[in-house]
């Protein structure tokens, strides 16, 4: 346990700001250089450790307040002392003798519906008196204990699963199937579908997986975005989809005709001349230095990869877009832009991959509870009003005096009007 | 006819936005009735407007789980009605007219910012991450709290107007409409506290709805930090004023200053990033 002395400027609410100020500017810095790693950097871990550190910091000298704060019933406390914390106080002398007014005062707070108990005090003259101790939403008083509890907890999650936790990303093609680095288990992608909008647009994809250990099924299912597979904790998440190089079928618009062709089978052109396609990049973008790349798996601008063979030997090779008459000739690494060739090239049956993506978090299930309790203490800290009353009826110089003391855990004003409303209901029953 | 009702919504907030500039100026009580039922009729037109666009979207079976705030038009509109909502609330509660001229120009403006969608305002096609219950949870949640920290804002810059003109040895109309300092403070206060736990709530459930989608409940994406940071700038607001005692001007500011951040986290996020934005039409 470090002394008090080294954990005090831990405890500075000012330091705590300053940390919390420091927080954000270092992850909006992260956002507009998403090219320089904060968030899984040593010192942006080292600030969220310090952060939790701070937490544990200030409410262990908080933890011992709650306990002992909630008062003990076989200590006898003076009349003054009740009413130290009070911020309202209001004074009720009565003709009444001091059991009666008792019985008026316990009928009272019963009416008010709150919960209380009674305990001797000492009164100001040496002799003895009854003190009413009466709350509502008491339960208040652990919400700020709670909430800064769960900040540490969620921390610790993410500690958890950054330290113990995986992700792997298995790009499948249909028939296939991969084993995970992590655990000795296979995916089987058995089959992907996809579905479109009219307007093009992808509506809906899906991948029917089964998962294997040693041979043995352990689950499938048929896996969308938003639904994943649940085996062990360890989860199937349908991540992605995008065009494999490798296609099934093309077909080529020759003179009016349409011809279909397969991957690496030379079909005859005109004057000795064959034409053999290869493989298509799905979205063909030229970078500047004039090489060919494709800037996603989607199929936004695919191209075919053609060869064009005289005497068995490669005269030419070309990239061809879909459905336009545009062309670029392959030189080595380089492609520069080349006529079309007398065809279109009209259709493809693509070879679909299915990107599965498989996690690990065994940090996840402490997270989520550090965001229940997180979720339940601010609730309880800002939506509930604790307000407490302590009551002493004392003996006064007609009959016996009571002595009301209010205080709540919000500013005064907003329980001053009804502590006020309450001691008038008082008034008019002693009266 | 999803169109003639959202043109009547707007045309009832323009009213009402008009006839609140009108109250603080007359210091006519009538002006500040008539345009808290404009507020009234322009939710009720909003709401059948959003009703039969949803009505119409789910016709298409992929929409199974539309809500009608899925792209650029949809959401500033969504979010207009949740400020509108969120101002009749408070209003009812703490009964302070006045802040309806400092709030119906914001929704004026975010309606109009609806209207002039880049994207147009036709009904999108939903993209498949898109297509879960927790879009009906998660993104009302956050609207409420950022609707509640759009009156923050007003209610701070309503302060700082106020104490100018308490300052000002000619102090105009304005200031005999606006409430004491004290009570704007406390209104301040008594807002970005319930909205805080509904901006934490919001932050969980789009963690849970990650969890689902995109298999991890945090990922550093540019709109999760700055929901983070947003969020730690409300925690400071809170800090500030009750373990150091901030009051005031102080508090005013930073309740002006959270709310840059807010705008920030829902618009200006999304020229950062495409993922979870709106701006392709086509939130991912």
């Amino acid at each position: 346990m470090l002394p008090d002395s080294t954990l005090q400027p831990f405890r500075s609410v000012r330091f705590n700001i300053w940390l919390f100020a420091v927080i954000a500017a270092a992850s909006i810095f992260g956002t507009f250089f998403p090219k320089i790693e904060v968030y899984h950097s040593g010192w942006f871990s080292a600030l969220l450790a310090l952060m939790a550190f701070d937490v544990v910091a200030c409410k262990l000298r908080r933890g011992p307040l709650l306990i002992h704060g909630i008062p003990k019933r076989d200590e006898e406390r003076s009349v003054e002392r009740l009413f130290s914390h009070s911020r309202l106080r209001a004074s009720l002398p009565t003709r009444l003798p001091i059991d009666q007014a008792g019985d008026v005062v316990r009928s009272w707070l019963g009416s008010l519906g709150l919960r209380f108990y009674e305990e001797p005090v000492r009164a100001a003259e040496g002799g003895r008196a009854s003190a009413f101790f009466a709350a509502r939403h008491r339960v208040q008083r652990w919400g700020d204990m709670v909430l800064h509890v769960s900040i540490v907890a969620i921390l610790a999650g993410g500690l958890m699963g950054a330290l113990y936790g995986f992700d792997e990303i298995l790009p499948l093609p249909v028939g296939e199937t991969m084993k995970l680095k992590h655990r000795p288990l296979e995916v089987t992608l058995e089959d992907f579908d996809i579905q479109y909008y009219p307007s093009g647009e992808v509506s809906r994809y899906a991948s029917q997986i089964t998962v294997r250990q040693n041979g043995a099924d352990l689950g499938r299912k048929r896996i969308v975005v938003n639904d994943p597979l649940d085996i062990n904790r360890v989860r199937f998440y349908q991540a992605s989809w995008g065009m494999t190089p490798s296609f099934r079928t093309a077909v080529l618009r020759i003179g009016g005709r349409d011809i279909t062709v397969r991957p690496g089978e030379p079909v005859a052109l005109a004057g000795g001349l064959s034409v053999r396609a290869n493989r298509i990049a799905p979205t063909f973008e030229l970078t500047p230095d004039g090489r060919m790349k494709s800037a996603d798996f989607h199929g936004h601008n695919p191209a075919l990869q053609l060869d064009f063979i005289e005497n068995g030997e490669v005269k030419a090779a070309v990239w061809l877009l879909l459905n336009r008459p545009e062309a670029y000739r392959i030189i080595g690494q380089r492609v520069t832009p080349a006529p079309p060739p007398p065809f279109l090239w009209v259709a493809v049956d693509p070879i679909l991959f299915s990107g599965i993506q498989v996690g690990y978090d065994p940090g996840a299930p402490l997270f989520w509870l550090g965001a229940i309790c997180l979720m339940a203490g601010l609730c309880s800290h800002f939506y509930l009003h604790q307000r407490r009353l302590r009551v002493a009826v004392v003996n006064g110089e007609n009959g016996a005096n009571v002595l009301i003391g209010g205080w709540n855990s919000r500013t005064p004003s907003e329980f001053e009007t009804e502590f006020e409303d309450w001691v008038e209901r008082l008034r008019r029953q002693v009266a | 006819m999803e169109q003639t009702f959202f043109i009547a919504a707007f045309t009832f907030y323009t009213v009402a936005m008009s006839l609140f500039l009108g109250y603080v100026i007359t210091r006519r009580e009538s002006l500040s009735r008539v345009a808290g039922t404009a507020i009234w009729a322009g939710v009720g037109t909003h709401v059948a407007s959003l009703i039969l666009r949803t009505l119409a979207a789910h016709v298409i079976p992929e929409h199974r789980f539309y809500v009608p705030w899925s792209n650029w038009f949809e959401s500033f509109s969504f979010f207009s009605l949740v400020i509108a909502v969120t101002f009749l609330v408070i209003e009812w509660r703490r009964g302070m007219p006045i802040l309806g001229a400092f709030v119906s120009p914001v929704i004026f403006a975010t309606m109009t910012t609806a209207v002039y969608s880049p994207f147009g305002t036709h009904i999108p096609s939903l993209a498949p991450a898109l297509q879960s219950y927790w879009m009906a949870i998660h993104v009302p949640v956050m609207f409420i709290s950022y609707a509640a920290f759009a009156h923050a804002f007003a209610v701070g810059l309503a302060y700082l107007i106020q104490e100018r003109q308490l300052k000002s040895k000619h102090p105009t109309s304005i200031s005999f409409r606006l409430p004491p300092l004290e009570d704007l403070d406390q209104l301040i206060y008594r807002i970005i506290r319930t909205a805080f736990p509904i901006l934490t709530l919001g932050v969980f459930l789009g963690a849970r709805w990650a969890y689902n989608a995109w298999g991890r409940y945090w990922g550093w994406d540019p709109k999760e930090t700055w929901a983070l940071i947003t969020w730690l700038i409300y925690l400071i607001y809170l800090h500030m004023r009750l373990v150091v005692g901030w009051r005031g001007r102080k508090t005013a500011y930073l309740s002006l200053l959270g709310f840059a951040f807010v705008l920030f986290t829902y618009v200006g996020v999304n020229y950062l990033s495409s993922l979870h934005g709106f701006l392709s039409n086509q939130g991912r």
